[in-house]
């Protein structure tokens, strides 16, 4: 628990303790990375995924990464805030090279463009994909299931 | 004894065919699960002459076994055309029948018979191996009486499905 104590002075409060499995930090976006790596040489070196919230009302998204600890036993939740419009963010798989699946995921479910990953951007789950990115919450997801899939009407028999 | 005609023929073949259907099953989603115990020693579904096989080309039943989402039906037409005739397409749970709980889904395509040939579906979400082994002794009456035609409806409807298909993938 050493190294847990020495992130808690380093963060000055910031790293917030949920509960006894679980640790809370937010930073700048600026300070993302360097925060990612600051927690990988203190024992989180396993990055369990990376994934965003949309706040729309707030018109930001928010990057949450969940790093886990062995040695300690403890996860970390490392969350940063982007602008919505042209969300940008620059990749992390220099860190936790499992990262790049995660960060195709980021492009296409939520359309934030991720630098340095040249995987991110191509289609991966969703081919011939032409709508708005599916896990916006603008993106009305029973109007296109309507409008593209056809329903079997209840009356309709067939045997 | 004189030579049979093709519908004798066809007849004593189907006799022969219902008794050793050789199932691929392509596990698409969850229903998947509730394979091993149809296919092993609790239920046995091999004393009916089905066994589950991992190649398309030698396969005679496709049984899809769940929801079928954008990227996987491109795979099961794929996987489908490669079998040889005759073969069979049965789709399992409520999923292939009118998207089950994925009704609103955003990659779920909800009906299983307007993209392949269904020759029966297994209701329920998710299907006991009771219903699995039911399902396929009726598969099995069909193809006696001949009434499991999928692959023949396939090919004189083919620009039908093709059609849906290229819709529902967006071509």
């Amino acid at each position: 628990m050493k190294r847990i104590e020495y992130l808690k002075r380093i963060y000055e409060g910031r790293l917030i303790e949920i509960n006894p499995k679980r640790l809370l930090i937010t930073v700048p976006k600026d300070e993302f990375i360097s925060a990612l790596s600051t927690f990988k040489v203190n024992s989180f070196n396993q990055l369990t995924f990376v994934t965003a919230v949309d706040w729309i009302k707030e018109s930001e998204f928010e990057i949450v990464a969940n790093l886990y600890s062995r040695e300690n036993r403890l996860n970390v939740f490392v969350k940063t805030r982007i602008s919505r419009d042209n969300a940008e963010i620059q990749t992390i798989t220099s860190i936790y090279s499992v990262a790049k699946k995660y960060e195709v995921e980021l492009t296409e479910m939520f359309g934030i463009k991720v630098v340095g990953n040249e995987d991110a951007g191509k289609p991966f789950l969703l081919e011939n994909w032409k709508s708005k990115p599916p896990l916006r919450k603008e993106f009305d997801s029973v109007a296109y299931a309507a409008e593209h899939y056809e329903a079997r009407h209840a009356e309709e028999k067939n045997d | 004894m004189g030579r049979l005609d093709e519908r004798e023929a066809m007849e004593i073949l189907d006799q022969l065919r219902k008794r050793s259907l050789w199932m691929l099953h392509y596990c698409t989603a969850c229903g998947a699960v509730e394979l091993p115990p149809t296919m092993t020693s609790r239920y046995d579904m091999e004393r009916f002459g089905i066994v589950p096989f991992v190649t398309s080309r030698q396969a005679d039943i496709l049984l899809v076994t769940g929801y079928i989402n954008i990227k996987t039906l491109r795979r099961i037409v794929t996987v489908y055309e490669q079998m040889l005739d005759p073969k069979y397409v049965v789709g399992f749970g409520s999923c292939t029948i009118n998207g089950g709980i994925y009704w609103d889904s955003y990659a779920v395509a909800k009906r299983l018979d307007l993209y392949l040939p269904v020759d029966l579906y297994i209701a329920g979400c998710m299907p006991r191996p009771e219903a699995v082994i039911s399902a396929f002794r009726h598969l099995m009456r069909l193809i006696d009486e001949g009434k499991a035609d999928g692959y023949r409806r396939y090919k004189d409807n083919y620009y039908w499905f093709k059609a849906n298909q290229k819709k529902v993938l967006g071509e």
